[in-house]
């Protein structure tokens, strides 16, 4: 089994290496090649000084700060490794692809093998994490040449984390195998911890001094409550993990890494041990990760739900509309993974808005602006990052539709009426988000006026003209910057396929930033002529009359430039899309 | 050869196949048909190892696969429906790695012809990445071969194949089971089971509704007017639905 492992390691990196190197040729490739180590190198590299050199933070903490990070770093691992038990991902089980399944499950090999071509097969990937670890947390040790006990100090880490998950999955399916339920086994392991916790505190309680009470005091303090007595001997397995990490020198080092040698040797042991039939639970897995695989390709969908088994209630009746664009608003709003987003649901939430605010106004009276104020900064962060980050998050548009373009272009629409009916859902979401933030602003700033703020142009009367003026704005303005990155696979469909492709490489890792980065410029550059036609409007009318009337004609010049821009945007990539070849779109 | 006896299969409180019994005997074809949700596939997973059994017993080439499962699955060669390979591994380097697995001395000698008459022989050093589903499939198809398997399980070995395909895979399962192979595939496609199988065995809700030869199940599913295909049979077993 093992020289079939390391044939079948040492080829496919032999392979994926060659395959990566042989891409290059493509001009897309080479220049994501170069951006992405630009990037490496400049934000990474050359900001953390692992270019330049520098000094190793952890040979330099004292005795007191090194038995603290001790102390700290062990609570951390003792929480990971918690919730393993408590929270499990998904199946428990071992994870295999489905090619390994396919070969090795059928194949004449023990269980006992299989879980040792798993340990084996997670080693190389360990060691590169390791690797990666400590350019990320620990790169001045590559300066004064203590690298390689880093290296040493996150692979024993991370191979024992990696060894404790393997022996929880396979302890799990040996309880569910035996009827133990999940919830059975998530109250036990929490009793347990909440007992030792408990006896652990009333340890503190009965043999420590009192708790800090300077400030300086605290960093000795928990060194010794986490090193010391009952908590003490709970974390010696985990700070044995750690202490390699804090070792001066060759004999110290030796020394830190027998009891940690002696803990990975002991989740070795358990885990080879552990005689379960875990290969039902491996099946379902892989078969969810290829799934998920699938659907990312397909669809660009990180999340993979289950197949809905129920019809869920329609947003809005189709039969009373004549709009085609809207039967896509329809058909999108009702394919989305969290239904949650429906007109019933918005006006409870802006009821309810409006109901805490009333209440809250009546009972604090003059002190309102205490809870007010909290509810308008609430409010202007939720509007500001749905109209900022809202349409580079959401996919429920064009782009999730797209494996279903040869479908779409057998319809008797005009390319722009398919998409402007396919960004509409992400529009009206997003606007219903800004505008619930633009309620909340207005309702948190009732009766009060806080300094901050210009009396001018956000008076009480003003407020209203403002709120009004950006709820008018909102849906051209998320329209337009929605437009963008769904163009992008229209006009672009070749770099669309390669960003989406599952996979890595520090090519593909740059291209996704061109890509991003091209989005955001392209979205600015369509904003400058409406942000700069209304602000000249602004400026001349707020001289001449005041701030209601500049503030509601730059809304007006910003509207319909915006309007222009997404019309002609529209016009462009439909009459793009009717010329889109389908066979360049993404397909699996 | 194949024997199942009492073979149950549970998930959770859901019984997929309950209380199967049924053997095949070298040289023989025996076809695995149902509606939906059956449990074929549930059934050739357990019969390949893939996995265990919540009840019964498999014996496959004599040996138990519970108990010998090593020895059990040295005899056997599962196919899957959709042929799933290693992204960074060649076609020879699929082979080689299974020869590993398998422990099959001078696999070259027998790759070499195994590749010529799935004519892969020219794809030898390339990746599946560049491969039709045809060539994935046929690659999929020698691994298995490789280390000349007494007992063969094909879950739907039609799937994505072209008629020229379809008819090399048909022939070569028949050459197989001539030579001497142990033979169980399930398909949905009757008329490929009719060609192929010398057996066939019909579930439905996880349980066994019938099992023997074509002409048996035939007669025991027969009407008076004569004579029936698989296709009549299979609708008359089960009722015409899944429930």
């Amino acid at each position: 089994m093992l020289s079939a492992v390391v044939y079948l390691r040492l080829n496919s990196l032999r392979n994926l290496v060659w395959s990566r190197v042989r891409r290059l040729r493509e001009p897309k490739y080479l220049i994501g090649a170069v951006v992405g180590v630009s990037y490496f190198y400049f934000v990474l590299f050359r900001q953390t000084g692992l270019a330049n050199g520098g000094a190793n933070g952890l040979s330099e903490l004292s005795n007191t700060a090194a038995a603290t990070a001790l102390g700290i770093g062990s609570l951390m691992l003792a929480t990971v490794m918690v919730f393993m038990w408590v929270m499990p991902s998904g199946n428990p089980g071992l994870t295999f692809t489905e090619a390994e399944i396919a070969f090795l499950f059928p194949a004449p090999v023990t269980r006992r093998s299989l879980i040792h071509y798993k340990l084996l097969s997670t080693q190389l990937r360990t060691l590169v994490q390791s690797l990666f670890f400590t350019v990320v947390f620990n790169h001045r040790s590559f300066a004064d040449g203590r690298a390689a006990q880093v290296i040493l100090g996150w692979w024993l880490v991370l191979s024992v984390v990696n060894l404790h998950y393997m022996a929880a999955s396979l302890t799990i399916s040996r309880l569910a195998e035996g009827g133990v339920s999940a919830t059975r086994r998530r109250f036990a392991v929490s009793l347990t911890i909440a007992t030792l916790f408990a006896g652990a505190l009333a340890w503190i309680w009965r043999e420590l001094p009192p708790g800090p009470v300077e400030v300086d005091q605290v960093p000795e303090w928990i060194a010794t409550v986490t090193g010391t007595g009952a908590l003490g001997w709970l974390l010696w397995p985990f700070r044995a993990l750690i202490e390699p990490f804090f070792a001066r020198g060759a004999t110290e080092l030796a020394l830190a890494c027998l009891p940690a040698a002696l803990v990975l040797a002991l989740h070795y042991r358990w885990v080879v041990g552990s005689n379960v039939a875990f290969e039902e639970a491996s099946l379902a897995r892989a078969e969810k990760r290829a799934a998920k695989a699938n659907a990312l390709q397909r669809t660009g969908a990180l999340h993979v739900g289950e197949e809905p088994r129920a019809a869920r209630r329609e947003p809005f009746s189709l039969a009373r509309v004549s709009l085609p664009e809207l039967a896509f608003l329809w058909k999108n709003l009702l394919s989305t993974s969290r239904p949650w987003f429906t007109g019933r649901n918005w006006l409870a939430a802006a009821g309810a808005l409006i109901v805490v605010s009333i209440i809250l106004m009546r009972v604090l009276g003059d002190r309102y602006w205490v809870a007010g104020g909290t509810i308008a900064a609430i409010s202007t962060m939720i509007g500001g990052a749905a109209i900022v980050y809202g349409p580079l998050l959401t996919r429920l548009d064009l782009r999730q539709d797209l494996v279903n373009a040869d479908l779409l272009k057998t319809y008797p629409l005009p390319g722009w009426r398919i998409v402007l009916g396919e960004i509409l859902t992400p529009v009206v979401v997003l606007t219903g988000a800004v505008w619930l933030g633009l309620l909340g602003w207005w309702l948190g700033l009732h009766g009060h006026q806080p300094p901050a703020l210009s009396e001018t142009w956000f008076s009480p009367g003003m407020r209203i003209v403002l709120v009004v003026c950006g709820a008018f704005l909102a849906p051209w303005l998320i329209a337009l910057e929605l437009l963008v990155p769904n163009a992008a696979p229209i006009l672009l469909p070749g770099w669309f396929q390669t960003i989406r492709t599952p996979g890595a490489g520090i090519d593909l890792m740059g291209q996704r930033l061109i890509f991003g980065f091209g989005q955001i410029f392209v979205v600015l550059l369509a904003l400058l002529p409406a942000g700069g036609g209304a602000a000249l409007v602004m400026f001349i009318i707020n001289a001449l009359v005041g701030p209601a009337a500049a503030t509601i004609a730059g809304t007006v010049v910003a509207s319909v430039v915006l309007i222009a821009e997404l019309w002609c945007g529209l016009w462009l990539v439909g009459s793009r899309f009717e010329r889109f070849d389908v066979s360049s779109e993404p397909r699996p | 050869m194949i024997e199942v006896s009492g073979l149950s299969k549970l998930y959770g409180s859901f019984s997929a196949v309950r209380d199967l019994s049924f053997s095949v005997r070298p040289g023989e074809v025996l076809g695995l048909v149902g509606p939906n949700g059956a449990g074929k596939t549930s059934t050739l997973r357990c019969l390949a190892g893939i996995i265990p059994a919540s009840g019964g017993s498999i014996r496959v080439a004599r040996h138990d696969l519970a108990t010998n499962p090593v020895e059990a699955k040295r005899a056997l060669a599962f196919f899957p429906d959709e042929p799933r390979l290693f992204d960074y591994l060649t076609v020879r380097q699929h082979l080689a790695f299974v020869a590993k697995i398998y422990r099959v001395p001078d696999h070259e000698q027998i790759a070499g012809p195994l590749l010529e008459e799935l004519e892969l022989s020219e794809k030898v050093n390339e990746l599946p990445g560049a491969l039709s589903r045809g060539m994935k499939q046929k690659l999929a198809i020698a691994c298995g071969l490789l280390h000349s398997p007494a007992v063969m399980f094909f879950d739907e070995p039609l799937t994505g194949l072209d008629p020229l395909g379809i008819r090399r895979m048909k022939d070569s399962i028949l050459r197989r089971a001539r030579e001497g192979a142990t033979i169980v595939l399930s398909s949905h496609l009757l008329h490929l089971l009719e060609e192929v199988c010398s057996h066939v065995l019909i579930l439905k809700r996880g349980v066994k509704i019938a099992h023997g030869t074509i002409a048996e199940v035939a007669a025991q599913f027969g009407s008076a007017e004569g004579a029936v295909n698989l296709e009549d049979v299979f609708i008359r077993a089960t009722g015409g639905t899944e429930d």
